[in-house]
């Protein structure tokens, strides 16, 4: 019944516009939300672990393991 | 009729999302938090979409409300939902007792149930059952798009 539905030529038409307005609109919030993430100070923070970019979180690791200072705290 | 029904249908998810997106981008981290308390993704996907969705969330209202690509836009949110509705069941079967993060701080601020219990699932189906009618029911009032349209038509 579906695939029926799809042959006829304006129903595909239609179609074809739905799946191009749901790119854009899936394209829009991506570019938006990055932008919105990068200009923002918590949105950065969300950015940073995304993109797997360490933020000094080594020092706290050291203190555990080694169950005391970190090397930076000794400095 | 049906395109009155589809207005009404319209401005409730529209006005739903839209206030439930900007409560989210209003605090990332909280939602972020929430995310992990489900224990379902790793942390990678976890932050993406914690800056994502909140958007996606609001822009998907705001085209509803406003009547622009409303269509598609419902069609989005329809499957939004029913993923929403998945991630809760998971939690229930997992017996996992922890707010469903839907509406963000506007919860706290409003004292809005925001567990992600049963009603949570329930309300989901709901949203969703709207979001397919306002996908199936081809007119609607007030919308930009059909007066864009009319103008063209015009000219």
């Amino acid at each position: 019944m579906f695939s029926e539905g799809l042959r006829s030529p304006s129903r595909f038409l239609h179609m074809k516009r739905i799946l191009k307005e749901t790119i854009f609109i899936l394209t829009l919030s991506l570019f938006i939300s990055l932008i919105y993430a990068a200009a923002s100070p918590s949105g950065m923070v969300l950015l940073k672990k995304a993109f797997r970019i360490t933020v000094s979180d080594t020092p706290e690791k050291e203190k555990v393991e080694r169950g005391g200072a970190s090397q930076d705290e000794r400095k | 009729m049906t395109s009155s029904l589809s207005f009404i249908f319209r401005i409730i998810i529209g006005g739903i999302f839209l206030i439930s997106g900007l409560a989210k981008i209003s605090d990332p981290i909280r939602f972020m938090l929430t995310l992990r308390e489900f224990r379902l993704f790793p942390e990678i996907i976890i932050s993406s979409t914690a800056i994502y969705l909140p958007w996606l969330e609001f822009i998907l209202g705001l085209f509803i409300l406003l009547g622009i690509m409303y269509r598609a836009s419902s069609l989005i949110l329809a499957f939004l939902n029913l993923t929403f509705t998945l991630a809760i069941l998971s939690l229930i079967i997992r017996g996992i007792e922890v707010d469903c993060g839907c509406f963000g701080l506007l919860a706290d601020m409003l004292k809005l149930p925001d567990m992600a219990d049963m009603k949570a699932v329930v309300r989901n189906i709901v949203f969703t059952g709207i979001c397919f009618a306002i996908f199936k029911i081809k007119k609607t009032r007030f919308s930009l798009e059909g007066y864009f349209l009319k103008s063209n038509d015009r000219v």
